[in-house]
């Protein structure tokens, strides 16, 4: 019973913040395709990625504010998780099934006309697999394929959301510059000192092999690992989580 | 139907914010929970509701550990004095989503006392003054309708109309379905003709638990012409003293002492308030 109302509340959250998204999504279009019309193409290539970023911001931020208003109304922690993962495998569906919709449509206009055209990521990267299915096979793949996809995006977003939350100010601020400066500085510079350039290498066979543009159950395996590390990490966290001052 | 708290403690770093602490909360009484700043009475608060956990010992609602079991938590409302709910939201969908997760809140009632305190239910927490931000809250403690409700420091900002009101409001809804009320608060006096158990927190421990007339019965007061009050005291434990012209009132600890009193002088009750600071001062 409780389970269901933190899923109703989390899902009004949720709902409203796609709503704003999908809203923003039409109208830009449209404004540029409007714009452009007659004089060039707009295109949105790997649209899902779009989504993607939505959703990992979405689970950054969704945390503190429902987190503490969940302890206002007595809910444990075990319920929030349990709702948590069921609303974000329903949005996941949902979206999945929503941006699919969106990019049939782009292709639909793209027929009709040259202004507008969505091409979703799948679409893109599994050009030569979509080529040799059946096109109902293969939207059902692709939004079998996004649906995990989301799920991980949402939930590693969700998991930062609930690190940040247990940070103080000044790990905040350490994590915040440390990471990026890790990632995008130390570990090229000690790659190129010390590896050889091997770590690189590494990382670009890895995104490959997830990417291949012909097997994309590498990618959803890929998924399910995240889902599954990011859901054990994040219930470590959560079980003893305790309310803050805002 | 109790809350029974078992052997709690909690400390952080080094300091013990309790200490083995062990008492019940019994059905249907309104309690006070006294205690100077840092005795632990939040802390305390946090524990029975789940928000914080303790180092040791666990606390059972009506027999169920409450720690993680939502079949126990939700017999429970916590007003508390941070303020945990979303600040963007408005008082009204405070007040549906209250429903959703407390089926039995009153929400009729909750508009009538939202009429009453003037509470525009249009805006939203952020836009609330300290005093407001309390009485949104009051409103929902008072509309919960769940068998135990804590207030932590409930007239936080509150102007002298609005605490009055509050207290008549929490009489009026005891008598006509009575609860477990919890009130943790700093304003003794305000509480004294409003609670019935008291609960002292001094350190991290309970140094009394005892109803209000048994407590009031530690001592007297005695009160007249200030020479002789004077006179009375020499030999008794006198823990405060008001004077007011050539008036005087004395707080006596021990009984009322048998046979006539000097003429002039007048026994009364025991104030709370000094009796507090007498048992709670270092």
């Amino acid at each position: 019973m409780r389970v269901k109302s933190v899923i109703k509340y989390q899902s009004h959250d949720y709902i409203k913040a796609a709503r704003g998204y999908y809203l923003t999504f039409i109208g830009i279009t449209v404004f540029f395709g409007l714009i452009l019309r007659g004089r060039g193409t707009y295109t949105i290539g790997g649209y899902e990625f779009l989504t993607c970023i939505f959703l990992f911001v979405v689970g950054l931020s969704s945390f503190k504010e429902f987190f503490l208003m969940m302890l206002q109304n007595s809910i444990s922690r075990k319920t929030m998780i349990i709702s948590k993962l069921i609303t974000i495998l329903f949005m996941g569906l949902i979206l999945a099934v929503s941006d699919r919709i969106i990019i049939l449509i782009g292709k639909l206009l793209s027929n009709i006309s040259e202004n507008i055209e969505i091409l979703g990521f799948y679409d893109r990267v599994f050009k030569s697999r979509m080529s040799l299915l059946n096109p109902v096979v293969s939207n059902l793949e692709a939004i079998f394929i996004t649906i995990f996809t989301y799920i991980a995006v949402t939930l590693v977003g969700y998991f930062v959301g609930i690190i940040y939350y247990k940070m103080n100010k000044t790990l905040k601020l350490f994590v915040s510059i440390g990471v990026p400066a890790t990632l995008f500085v130390l570990l090229p510079l000690f790659d190129s000192m010390f590896f050889g350039g091997n770590l690189s290498k590494f990382i670009l066979k890895a995104i490959q092999f997830i990417f291949n543009g012909k097997n994309p159950y590498n990618l959803l395996l890929v998924c399910v690992g995240v889902i599954a590390v990011c859901i054990v990490l994040c219930w470590l966290l959560i079980r003893r989580a305790v309310g803050k001052d805002k | 139907m109790s809350i029974e708290i078992r052997k709690i403690s909690k400390s952080y770093g080094n300091i013990f914010a309790l200490d083995q602490v062990s008492f019940t909360f019994e059905e249907d009484k309104i309690y006070g929970l006294l205690g100077r700043n840092g005795a632990g009475k939040t802390t305390l608060l946090n524990i029975i509701t789940n928000r914080i956990f303790p180092d040791t010992g666990e606390v059972l609602i009506d027999g169920i550990p409450v720690k993680e079991n939502d079949d126990a938590l939700k017999k429970v409302y916590m007003m508390s004095e941070n303020n945990f709910y979303p600040a963007g939201m408005k008082i009204k969908e405070i007040y549906r989503w209250t429903k959703e997760f407390y089926p039995d809140f009153d929400t009729e009632y909750a508009n009538k006392l939202a009429d009453m305190f003037e509470l525009s239910l249009n805006k939203t927490v952020k836009s609330l003054s300290t005093g407001y931000n309390s009485i949104f809250k009051i409103i929902i403690a008072l509309s919960v309708n769940t068998p135990y409700v804590f207030l932590d420091e409930p007239v936080l900002g509150l102007d002298a109309n609005h605490r009055d009101m509050f207290y008549r409001l929490l009489l009026e809804k005891y008598s006509e379905s009575p609860s477990t009320y919890v009130l943790s608060t700093h304003l003794i006096e305000e509480v004294s003709n409003v609670i019935e158990h008291i609960i002292i927190l001094k350190k991290g421990k309970i140094i009394k638990d005892e109803s209000r007339e048994d407590l009031m019965s530690y001592g007297y007061a005695v009160s007249g012409k200030a020479s002789l009050v004077d006179e009375f005291i020499i030999d008794k434990n006198v823990i405060g003293i008001d004077s007011i012209g050539g008036l005087k009132s004395a707080y006596i600890m021990g009984q009322v002492p048998k046979g006539n009193l000097p003429e002039g002088l007048e026994i009364s009750k025991m104030d709370l308030q000094k009796l507090f600071i007498k048992l709670t001062d270092n």
